[in-house]
């Protein structure tokens, strides 16, 4: 165990202000008042970023099918303080793993006890810790990799008022060689009516290093409306292997932004999952850049979406070296009246010989309402490439209804079956089998609501 | 795979032009009097000149789509290019009558002989206004009108104005816009219920002023059970300076009817391809696109079907072949507004040397509808290592009746293939042409056979000097 840092980063004097206001950053860089200088430039340049930048609009390539009308930045704060029986109910609510290498809980931004890490890999040089003690204790690291850069695939505004507002999350550095078989596991809540959060995640494996991290986002009650804006950046350096997975469970009140990039370096291999069923509005950006030879990236999405949710996924594969490969699997299943955007567009660059990219979407409707939006696009500047993409939107197979039925399988289980069949190719995908049969239950509690 | 620059494309066929006097001339630019002028000229009505300067109005409101399509529609000068160029000669209906050089063009383009072979009727569209045009006698006794659209709006307004910008409404586009405004010759078709035409209507278009800019304007609707095929063609000699083609095709399949539309587009590669085409599908009908682009600099051209009665089917087959300079954006878009109607699309395209070849499609599946499909295949070959090859989609699908399925890839020509070929003693320009050709084989292999011959002639003379 180690303490936190005392020091409270997120905090502000006065809840009152808006995020959007002028005044909220300046009371923020009061309160961060100690953090390095590099730091503090960069928080200046992301809020004229922000300032600068306008919202998004539907006629914008990048926000195709998009509801932007429902987006907006009114009315939401940042938190000063939580109250600590709430904080302890949280602690114990963040017990999705047993068998875990590490543990920090959020809520509000603002961590709960302390960060949960064994002295063994402590020992090791393995750096597990919040974002926020991060900044005092390992600047010269976090100045590298807590660049501001985002996926830019159209949320830049949000990417920028994150980056202009946020100051904690999970900060992990696994050093070269060393390999860690239990995952680490963050805990990021809302707790409080009208707050924004901005969780930031920072994730390095040094050469030849393995680790896996689970990232947790829910809300502690149903009905808070919550404005969530996370950045994850996953760094993989020359034949380490990460595997980083997310569930996005936010209440259905909550509007959601994840803006995520990984970056794999020669010969690595990244594997990425994301489970999706919460938030009402959902925004989540996607960019794997492969940029050493030999280096493999595959990112798997399985979302569940009901009433009157909108999940608006955009992908993009950057092939900037030769020899590298990248699959991506976005599978959603639509209830009600929701609707989902795929838009993902592979890219090769010219020196990025002998590569394979691979990008598939499909859609299940399960109402005659539902709607699902499918952009899957390629753009391939070298000419010695194995790229494909494919999207399918239906519903279930009649042919294999009609199979079970014969059989004497009641059609609704039969139809059940069919649909935890079309999960089950994301969630065979985990190695984790803890972690897989709990985005089992999350998933089939979201379908039985 | 050895890569090397390509040669210069041999555009022989097309690469001629000759000195003509136009006793009309719109001169340059583009404003209300250049529309005035046009109208005036042709003679038309009141309501039509209304049209044509309500489009200019829209033309210039609009920006240029720069924002999702390539930078280079920026280099068109529209102050520079003429809009409307003529001898003034009517559509003459025999070849006898047409003046002597503007029939030495047609007969380089060998269009008489192939008139003469199986051609029910040919129009060739000389700069601004038909030259020739001739329907066979049978067909005429059956009712088919086959005319320009100056005449086709003046003598059958019954029949032409009623969907006449409808299918395709003024403001669909910028280019939508300017040809509205001063759109000039083209086709207009109309085919009576239950007339099934054998042999396909076929129309030539040909720039041969600098500068110009070539705004034809088709129509073609086929009444309740009635078919047809239309082809055309399209040449322009080589000038220095950029040269405008922007149509606007409208199709309509009234029940039952079947409408093919064949398209080889050959322009030399400093034209400008911007053309609006869309076809509306009643109950039962069938509409079909066959696309092919291998010539132009710029080529932006998603032929589309509307299909707005039940159990329609639309489709559309395209092959793009992008070589050094040129870009490709071509691609496809299926509205579907009725129940049980199905789709197909599927593209082919080829990138050689710089060429880039982008493949843009739209598959539209609104709420309420059942039991609606689609089916879209894009697969697109690279040669060299600087092609350039893009897919942009967007499928949109709303309720659990329907069904897409759409699948793309890219790859390059197997080398395994080339060396067993060249083992076998062919050069290996030659195993390249064989392989590319058998890309596009089975998409060519439903074409009519002259211009799957004709296709894959040109797809040979491409590919000549891409390797070795």
């Amino acid at each position: 165990m180690i303490e936190a840092r005392t020091a409270d980063l997120t905090g502000l004097k006065d809840n009152s202000v808006e995020v959007t206001n002028e005044e909220t950053f300046a009371n923020h860089l009061d309160r961060i008042d100690g953090v390095p200088a590099w730091l503090l430039d960069l928080k200046r340049e992301s809020w004229k970023d922000f300032v600068t930048a306008h919202m998004p609009k539907r006629t914008e390539d990048a926000w195709r099918f998009s509801n932007t009308e429902s987006l907006n930045l009114d009315n939401y704060h940042q938190v000063s303080d939580i109250n600590s029986s709430e904080e302890e109910s949280l602690k114990e609510q963040s017990d999705q793993l047993n068998s875990i290498s590490g543990k920090i809980t959020f809520a509000d931004d603002h961590q709960c006890g302390g960060v949960e890490f064994s002295a063994e890999l402590k020992e090791k040089g393995v750096i597990w810790t919040t974002l926020e003690d991060a900044f005092f204790n390992h600047s010269d690291i976090v100045k590298k990799y807590f660049t501001g850069k985002l996926p830019n695939l159209g949320a830049e505004k949000f990417g920028s008022l994150h980056h202009a507002l946020s100051a904690n999350g999970t900060f992990l550095y696994i050093p070269r060689g060393v390999e860690i078989e239990f995952p680490f596991a963050t805990y990021n809540w809302t707790s409080t009516q009208d707050m924004a959060v901005f969780p930031h995640t920072i994730i390095i494996a040094e050469d030849n290093a393995k680790v896996s991290f689970v990232n947790f986002f829910k809300s502690m009650k149903p009905d808070t409306r919550n404005l969530a804006i996370s950045c994850s950046n996953i760094y993989a350096g020359n034949g380490s292997q990460i595997s980083y997975a997310a569930v996005q469970d936010w209440n259905l009140k909550t509007q959601s932004y994840h803006l995520n990039t990984a970056n794999a370096n020669r010969d690595a291999n990244i594997k990425s999952i994301n489970i999706n069923v919460g938030s009402a509005y959902m925004r989540h950006e996607h960019h794997t850049r492969m940029l050493g030879s030999g280096s493999k990236v595959d990112t798997y999405s399985l979302s569940a979406t009901s009433g009157e949710q909108e999940f608006d996924q955009r992908s993009l594969q950057t092939h900037s070296a030769p020899h590298t490969v990248s699959d991506l699997l976005f599978k959603n299943t639509l209830l009600d009246h929701s609707r989902t955007i795929f838009s993902g567009l592979i890219r090769v660059d010219e020196n990025a010989q002998k590569t394979d990219a691979y990008q598939t979407n499909r859609n299940l409707l399960l109402s005659d309402v539902a709607e699902a939006n499918s952009l899957p696009g390629l753009e391939i500047l070298a000419d010695d490439v194995k790229c494909s993409h494919g999207a399918t939107t239906g519903r279930l197979d009649q042919n294999q209804l009609f199979y079970m039925l014969s059989r004497g399988i009641p059609k609704r289980t039969a139809q059940q079956l069919m649909v935890f069949g079309f999960f089950e190719e994301i969630i065979d995908k985990f190695d984790n089998q803890e972690l897989a049969n709990n985005v089992r239950g999350i998933i089939r509690s979201k379908l039985h609501k | 795979m050895a890569t090397t620059s390509t040669i210069d494309i041999d555009r022989e066929k097309g690469n001629f032009h000759y000195d003509t006097q136009y006793n009309y001339d719109a001169g340059t630019g583009l404003n209300e009097n250049t529309v005035r002028y046009i109208s005036d000229v042709k003679g038309e009505d009141k309501w039509l000149l209304d049209f044509r300067l309500k489009a200019l109005k829209i033309f210039e409101s609009k920006a240029l789509p720069t924002h999702w399509a390539s930078q280079d529609l920026e280099n068109i000068d529209f102050d520079k290019i003429r809009y409307y160029l003529a001898t003034g000669q009517k559509p003459s209906r025999s070849w006898d009558e047409v003046p002597d050089d503007v029939k030495e063009t047609f007969e380089r383009l060998g269009i008489p002989e192939q008139e003469r072979k199986f051609l029910a009727g040919v129009e060739a569209q000389f700069d601004s206004e038909a030259a020739y045009s001739n329907t066979k006698e049978a067909l005429a006794k059956e009712g088919v009108i086959f005319i320009g659209s100056t005449e086709g709006l003046k003598e059958h307004p019954e029949i032409f104005r009623k969907w006449f910008g409808k299918v395709i409404p003024t403001g669909d586009n910028k280019f939508s816009a300017l040809n509205s405004a001063v759109f000039s010759g083209g086709s207009f078709i109309y085919i009576p219920p239950g007339v099934k035409v054998r042999q396909p209507l076929q129309a030539y278009f040909r720039i041969n002023a600098e500068n110009f800019g070539q705004f034809e304007r088709t129509l073609i609707i086929a009444d309740e059970g009635a078919e047809v095929t239309y082809m055309e063609g399209c040449t322009a000699p080589k000038f220095e300076t950029t040269t405008l083609h922007s149509a606007v095709v409208e199709l309509i399949a009234m029940k039952g009817a079947k409408i093919q539309y064949i398209t080889v587009q050959n322009w030399s590669n400093n034209v400008f391809n911007l053309v609006t085409k869309r076809g509306m599908a009643m109950e039962e009908a069938e509409i079909k696109w066959i696309d092919c682009n291998i010539g132009s600099r710029l080529t932006m051209k998603y032929p589309a079907v509307i299909l707005k009665g039940e159990k329609s089917r639309g489709e559309v087959l395209s092959i793009a072949l992008a070589n050094d300079g040129q870009h490709q954006d071509t691609g496809a878009k299926m509205i579907h507004a009725a129940d049980e109607t199905t789709s197909n699309i599927i593209a082919k395209s080829i990138s050689v040397g710089t060429g880039r070849s982008s493949y843009r499609g739209f598959v539209n599946i609104p709420k309420h509808l059942k039991n609606c499909k689609n089916n879209t295949e894009c697969d697109a070959l690279l040669i060299n290592s600087n092609s350039r090859t893009d897919t942009y989609p967007a499928i949109s699908v709303r309720g659990d009746g329907n069904s897409v399925q759409h699948e793309a890839s890219v790859s390059k020509v197997s080398a395994e293939q080339i060396f067993y070929m060249m083992q076998r003693g062919l050069s290996e320009g030659e195993a390249m042409s064989l392989s590319v050709n058998g890309f596009v084989n089975d998409l060519i292999s439903q074409f009519p056979m002259e211009y799957s011959v004709e296709l894959k002639r040109l797809i040979d003379m491409e590919m000549e000097g891409s390797v070795g």
